[in-house]
């Protein structure tokens, strides 16, 4: 069954109905009702002084960042299809672009979150400013959850300044050994780089640094990029987006780890974060286990705020 | 024997009788933190392991005994203050260093390792613990993960959250959690119960080892003083350089007020005669730093600052930074006490929120100084008062009316000093009944009997099952 919300309260209120009926509720098409928050799209507000801004769920992360851009500003959210994908649906996933190396996830730059519980209660979480430690921050808890505590109706984010004079060195034909040292030498450089990213197809590697700043700053980065190998430098090169993350590991372990499962399979095909650990493989190794302990924390959480099981999450795909 | 009696017994015998209090005149040492509220435990423990730590907490949850963490005793919302009486655990024995891991980098940290200590032991690697708290001479890991503390050089960093992948935590029934770990982000459908767990406030569980995220040191740092006439012109400047894309890695304002104090006491050089300066750090590679620091300069004279000023060397630099970081000790010039508030507004909105706080402060007969993270407009409005002329009560309600000025300005009632006692009866300006019972919730699936720091910042009228201890409550007034 589909419906469709244009506001939180018709969200909530459609959780509450599905809720008396004993059925289960999605902003996806898992639940048996299909909410679909697509007509949500209200900006609620925007503090360019602040870099604060508030939005709907249902905004695509194109309509935001296009708001954005008016005043040189951003948010840091990669996607492959950001027309099409919403922010409720980038926050579910947590997921993680490029852009990740200098700014963080999404987990590191939400402010405040709007959601429907299970009691079909518009709670809140967080609030409008980039400093805030009032109450619990189980914001943390709803990215990445891929709804299964709830539905998510509103987010606050901070915004950053959209870097200028951005470039791009690409060091290719690498050895796993050669993509390691680029690796520990940026680590161990004074330099911030935008984006730290790995391709590896069929044996091909290569490992694209992505930075910005003025001419003076940029030729640094080239000075420097030189000592790490012979980099062809592109100008202009927004890094652009990957294939959702599924395999992540402490960044120092990542490159012996992607070279022992390439030994296993011959066939390896990686796009991904080199700086942080954060990749997407194929074929895909299985996801780590999650401490007993941290599952048990976890149902004892489901427990408690979805005993009825309300909310199914996002376990059967994915969709905007 | 009564449950009390029985616990100390217990807890003696588990622990050794030098790691466990239970003098009334030592445990009156551990009836405070720094803020204004005491309340006096019936047991300080000292345990030097997690397997200590979570034998102390199934004892004390057979007892039914509260339980109340403990660092270096220096926040300031009564985050560590027993207020329900019951157990304190101080980590002040638990200091180790475990590992660091600059590869990857990360450390694992025992609660008790104190913030700058971490990053001093850290330097010969390159790296440091970004967080950087007024306090962290003597603030401690796990402090800074119950309160997420924040400081002046998180303008750029970030929080202390944003610096912890992983913790091991001993939950309410003594059982032991391993949360995240050294990668930097975890798969779609695993929690960030690393991320509820920071900020928590010692009301969820009990921290025993943190793993930290390092920060590598900037190649360059330049350090900038500007001083202003008005205090306006300064609050303009921080809006100005939002606006040109300039995010400086710190931006302090302190109000003159404050700065003849603290340059009495410091002689750090600062101006005797001004209305407010801005402090400000910009950080990053050479280039980029010559760069910023011009931009940062021009952009201070254009707002009407009469002089800027930058360190020319690393002495220099300290001996600025010297006069903010000693600045809340160098108050004791002014009053007798002082109440450092924590506040948090839109930034844009810096010079009219200042000006209402003054008119506050005149309302309720006290002079407010203002000394404060301008660059995220995170206040720390003073209140000067004399506790022993009765002048608590006045100033603490002073105090909830600043508060009420910073909500009203779309703000919050705590940027990083947490809610803790202090804070508690605000939580309802910000959040609903809505809100505040789905943290209830949150609460009980942690925490289900209450007996991890009870009576903290959740309103009391929404806690089901309180705990009532042998508490002796210092509070005048409110």
């Amino acid at each position: 069954m589909n419906v469709s919300a244009a506001t939180p309260a018709e969200a909530a209120a459609c959780v509450r109905a599905a809720g008396e009926a004993g059925i289960s509720c999605a902003a996806s098409k898992c639940g048996h009702v299909h909410l679909d928050l697509r007509p949500m799209q209200a900006v609620r507000f925007y503090q360019p002084g602040d870099l604060t801004v508030g939005a709907d769920a249902g905004l695509t992360v194109a309509a935001l960042n296009a708001l954005l851009a008016g005043h040189g500003q951003f948010v840091p959210i990669d996607v492959a299809e950001p027309e099409r994908t919403t922010l409720g649906a980038v926050l579910a996933r947590h997921g993680s672009g490029p852009l990740r190396q200098r700014f963080g996830t999404v987990r590191d730059f939400v402010l405040g979150l709007e959601m429907v519980n299970d009691r079909g209660e518009i709670v809140h979480c967080g609030g409008t400013v980039v400093k805030n430690v009032a109450g619990y921050d189980w914001m943390k808890l709803m990215i990445g959850a891929r709804g299964a505590l709830g539905i998510l109706t509103g987010v606050n984010f901070k915004v950053f300044p959209r870097p200028q004079g951005i470039e791009s060195a690409c060091f290719r034909g690498l050895s796993w050994p050669q993509v390691e040292a680029i690796r520990s030498g940026l680590l161990h450089s004074p330099l911030r780089p935008l984006a730290i990213e790995l391709q590896a197809r069929g044996g091909e590697r290569a490992v694209t640094v992505t930075y910005a700043g003025s001419a003076a700053v940029r030729g640094r980065y080239r000075r420097e990029m030189s000592r790490l190998g012979a980099p062809e430098i592109t100008e202009g090169a927004w890094p652009a987006a990957t294939p959702p993350t599924n395999a992540v590991y402490p960044p120092a372990q990542a490159v012996a780890a992607l070279q022992a499962w390439e030994e296993r399979h011959q066939q390896l095909s990686v796009t991904g974060r080199l700086g942080v650990g954060a990749f997407h493989v194929e074929p895909a190794p299985p996801p780590p286990p999650v401490a007993p302990a941290a599952a048990g924390l976890m149902r004892r959480l489901k427990q408690e705020l979805d005993p009825g099981g309300l909310f199914h999450g996002e376990d059967c795909g994915p969709s905007a | 024997m009564p449950p009390l009696a029985r616990l100390a017994a217990d807890l003696t015998a588990k622990l050794g009788a030098e790691n466990v209090l239970t003098d009334p005149l030592a445990r009156t040492l551990y009836e405070y933190d720094g803020g204004v509220d005491r309340a006096q435990p019936d047991l300080v423990v000292f345990p030097r392991s997690r397997d200590q730590v979570a034998a102390i907490v199934r004892a004390a949850a057979a007892a039914g005994v509260p339980i109340v963490a403990r660092g270096a005793g220096t926040g300031l919302s009564g985050g560590a203050v027993a207020r329900e009486g019951g157990v304190v655990v101080a980590f002040n024995r638990m200091r180790r260093i475990l590992e660091v891991d600059v590869e990857n980098a990360r450390a694992v940290v025992e609660p008790g390792v104190v913030n700058l200590e971490l990053s001093q032991s850290l330097a010969p690697t390159g790296f440091y613990f970004a967080p950087d708290p007024s306090s962290q001479r003597a603030c401690t890991l796990g402090g800074n993960v119950a309160e997420n503390s924040g400081g002046p050089h998180t303008l750029l960093h970030g929080v202390t959250v944003n610096h912890v992948t992983g913790l091991e935590i001993v939950l309410a029934d003594g059982s032991v959690a391993q949360l995240g770990g050294k990668a930097g982000e975890a798969l779609a459908g695993a929690w960030d119960l690393t991320g509820v767990v920071v900020g928590s406030e010692g009301t969820l569980a009990l921290v025993t080892a943190v793993t930290v995220k390092l920060t590598r040191l900037p190649e360059a740092v330049g350090t900038l003083l500007a001083i202003y006439d008005q205090v306006g012109q300064a609050a303009e400047t921080v809006t100005a350089l939002t606006a040109a894309g300039i995010t400086p890695s710190a931006c302090e304002m302190m109000d003159g007020f404050c700065l003849r104090a603290i340059e009495a006491a410091t002689g750090a050089g600062y101006p005797m005669d001004s209305a407010a300066v801005l402090l400000m750090d910009v950080e990053g590679l050479r280039e980029e730093v010559e760069e910023d620091a011009e931009r940062v300069e021009a952009i201070c004279r254009a707002a009407g600052a009469r002089s800027v000023r930058r360190a020319a060397d690393a002495p220099e630099r300290e001996l600025l930074w010297k006069g903010r970081k000693n600045a809340f000790g160098a108050m004791g010039r002014i009053s007798p006490n002082n109440y450092v508030m924590d506040g948090v507004i839109p930034r844009t909105r810096i010079a009219p929120v200042l000006e209402e706080i003054e008119a506050v402060g005149r309302r309720h007969g006290f002079r407010i100084g203002n000394m404060f993270h301008a660059g995220d407009g995170n206040l720390h409005p003073l209140v000067f008062f004399d506790e022993r002329a009765g002048e608590l009560p006045r100033a603490l309600a002073c105090s909830h009316d600043i508060i009420q000025v910073c909500v009203a300005a779309g703000g919050s009632i705590t940027g990083e000093h947490g809610v803790g006692i202090e804070k508690q009866d605000l939580m309802p300006l910000i959040f609903s009944d809505a809100d505040l019972a789905y943290m209830e919730r949150i609460r009980r699936a942690f925490n289900p009997d209450g007996l991890l720091n009870p009576n903290k910042m959740i309103p009391q009228s929404r806690l089901c099952g309180e705990i009532r201890g042998n508490a002796a409550l210092y509070r005048e007034g409110l």
